[in-house]
């Protein structure tokens, strides 16, 4: 998949997945251990994207479609079992030190829980600071207490002064997430990873957090990946969407275009349970059945054939390749698919 | 208004704290009441004490949590004075509760059917373990498990399906209220309507009412008759889901229900309540959403509002607004 038609410029490339695939090896009983079969988990299985400077990408799906998984291996915490993450041409999982440090420092995570990702023993002055430590950011010690100053208010932790002495388990919800975000910034990234940030903050505090994201991104002129289940809130923010389903994007494209005509039925039925405050406007809920299927065994076929109330016979059989049914949209379904796409995909 | 339908009545319930930094009022003169087969949504902010709220109902509070005053009946008999043995009798039989972190409640080193069997048994001593068994069975095949997971164990489970196995131990006993205290947060948005589904349906085949209690308004509409609208401890604003939903006559419903992106109609920017809930151990004076509601007025910072009906079945507590 490639967005890049039309206005998107190569140039601006960012961020470019290619294939990519993270299995980890699952252990099994003695059995295999003879005969020698090794099973894998799935997690990620052949995602491609390019991602240009100042979008936003929201990628949606379930627990265990692999988001969290391919997020994780963005920021280069896993390494790709095969294909290669490109920021701006470089290889992220580079081998050499002072490249994958530079690259560590310019592609930051936020996480889902702020009562868990915040080390406990840490004032917020230490969070913040440890990264500027770490990539040597500052040059006095006057310049370091500048650098934390201004961060935090940037995240809007005013008066800043106040939250230095200040533990994580004094903070609220809000404010912690605040202070993980005030600790990526100092380090000047160019793309932010974020997984959930906002899924475990009250409802009534998730606009804050995102609208102070989004002023971020245009005051520093940063690229967002943003991890979701949520798709009204990824209307919301997003210049793009993947779906994920089972370690594999099943839709693509501009958020509009997904979001207005949604072509897989997943995306459909995502879109049929998502929140819709007064229940006279719901649609026609599409709830689908039983959990996602292990990454283990996969299904044959299309992947969500067992839980897809359109599948029919083929969709055992074959499996469906990602297609541009038109300008920055793209499904992988056989309902969308020539029998071309597919005789391409066996040659 | 004491009628022979209500079920539950709760008048003027005031739960304190006691803890180092002096005493804080979580729940602070609530009155609602629940009818049989009706469903209430309890909604507000983090920290607003609608969970303390809710294991007061239960009896259920902490060692250093009081009940101040007021009275928590049901079914004629008030609670907040009942003897723990009752309490015992009527824990899940008539009134079951399933808790937010439910999931993680189950006892890991017992298989799931034996747990739920086990709740059965303790209300009914002449029932056979087998019984109690087949019974627990048939209640996981009901909550969409198949009975031959049954030997499972927790670890074995998704959490989806544990939170199943928690919804079949609150209906074991076909309890004439169920409390839910944020059941799905944890979960995914696909198995969250899912679980919405089954605990809407098995509620009204047992016909037992429903109090849930959430932060996300979003899972409301589909489940409740009634919503009440929590704020610092208080009662805002309280009536039938439908006039609310349709009208809500209080700021901070008003905010609460903007704060929720929604996937039909127009992208409109993200909104959100400025300012965060109140320290409830010195909360501030007059009507306590005053530092955060924008159409704040003198009044609104000297004199605390009183819950008033407003129309047939709509209460609400804000001076701006006044019959």
């Amino acid at each position: 998949m490639s967005f890049t038609e039309g206005i998107r410029r190569k140039e601006d490339i960012i961020l470019e997945v290619r294939n990519l695939k993270v299995w980890f090896p699952v252990r099994v009983g003695l059995t295999s251990i003879f005969t020698g079969s090794k099973k894998y988990l799935r997690a990620v299985d052949g995602v491609s994207f390019n991602l240009h400077k100042g979008e936003v990408l929201s990628i949606v799906g379930e627990s265990g479609s692999g988001k969290t998984t391919l997020g994780l291996t963005i920021v280069g915490v896993y390494k790709p079992t095969e294909g290669e993450i490109l920021f701006k041409g470089v290889d992220v999982h580079s081998t050499d030190k002072k490249t994958s440090l530079l690259l560590k420092r310019k592609i930051q995570m936020i996480f889902q829980d702020p009562f868990e990702s915040l080390p406990p023993h840490m004032t917020v002055f230490d969070i913040v600071k440890e990264g500027i430590d770490i990539h040597k950011l500052a040059n006095s010690p006057s310049e370091k207490i500048k650098l934390i100053l201004t961060a935090l208010e940037n995240v809007g932790l005013t008066p800043p002064e106040d939250f230095f002495k200040k533990y994580p388990h004094q903070l609220s919800g809000g404010q912690r997430q605040r202070v993980s975000i005030a600790s990526v910034l100092t380090l000047k990234p160019e793309l932010i990873v974020a997984d959930e940030p906002i899924s475990m903050i009250d409802a009534s505090l998730r606009g804050s957090i995102l609208k102070l994201m989004m002023k971020l991104k245009r005051d520093f002129d940063l690229t967002y990946i943003f991890i979701l289940h949520d798709l009204a809130i990824a209307r919301c923010i997003s210049t793009h969407i993947a779906v994920m389903y089972l370690g594999q994007v099943v839709e693509a494209g501009k958020i509009n275009n997904v979001m207005k005509e949604p072509l897989h039925p997943y995306t459909k039925a995502l879109l049929s349970v998502a929140p819709s405050l007064r229940k006279m406007s719901r649609r026609e809920k599409i709830i689908l059945k039983g959990e996602i299927p292990s990454p283990i065994d996969l299904p044959s076929g299309c992947r969500f054939s067992p839980r897809c109330p359109f599948a029919f016979n083929d969709c055992r059989k074959n499996e469906p390749v990602l297609i541009e049914t038109k300008q920055e949209h793209y499904v992988r379904c056989l309902m969308y698919q020539k029998p071309n796409d597919l005789t391409n995909k066996i040659s | 208004m004491r009628t022979a339908n209500n079920l539950l009545e709760i008048e003027d319930l005031q739960i304190h704290y006691l803890t180092d930094r002096g005493v804080i009022k979580a729940v602070d003169g609530v009155s609602l009441e629940v009818n049989q087969n009706e469903s209430l949504a309890i909604v507000g902010e983090s920290g607003c004490g609608k969970s303390t709220l809710a294991h007061g109902i239960f009896g259920m509070l902490p060692s250093n949590a009081k009940i101040v005053n007021g009275q928590v009946i049901f079914k004629g008999i008030d609670l907040t004075k009942s003897q723990e043995s009752l309490l015992r009798e009527i824990w899940f039989k008539e009134i079951s509760i399933i808790f937010q972190a439910s999931m993680n409640m189950l006892n890991p080193v017992m298989n799931i059917e034996k747990q739920i069997a086990d709740v059965i048994m303790l209300h009914n001593r002449k029932i056979s373990k087998n019984e109690a068994l087949y019974e627990a069975r048939k209640l996981l095949e009901l909550t969409g498990i198949p009975k031959s997971r049954g030997k499972d164990y927790p670890h074995q489970l998704s959490g989806g399906q544990k939170q199943r196995v928690c919804i079949a131990m609150a209906i074991a006993l076909k309890p004439t209220l169920i409390i839910a205290d944020e059941p799905f947060t944890a979960l995914d948005i696909v198995v969250q309507n899912q679980l919405i589904d089954l605990l809407s349906k098995l509620r009204q085949e047992i016909k037992s009412s429903l109090i849930f209690i959430t932060h996300d308004i979003n899972v409301v509409g589909e489940l409740c008759d009634k919503i009440a609208v929590m704020y610092a401890g208080q009662i805002v604003e309280y009536g039938k889901l439908d006039k609310i939903l349709n009208l809500p006559a209080h700021p901070y419903t008003r905010m609460l229900f903007d704060a929720v992106p929604t996937i039909n109609g127009d992208i409109t920017e993200l909104k959100y309540i400025p300012g965060e809930p109140p320290n409830m151990a010195n909360p501030p004076p007059g009507c306590k959403f005053h530092p955060r509601c924008p159409y704040t007025n003198l009044e609104c910072k000297k004199k605390e509002p009183r819950l008033i009906k407003i129309e047939e079945e709509h209460y609400l507590a804000c001076h701006l607004q006044k019959v």
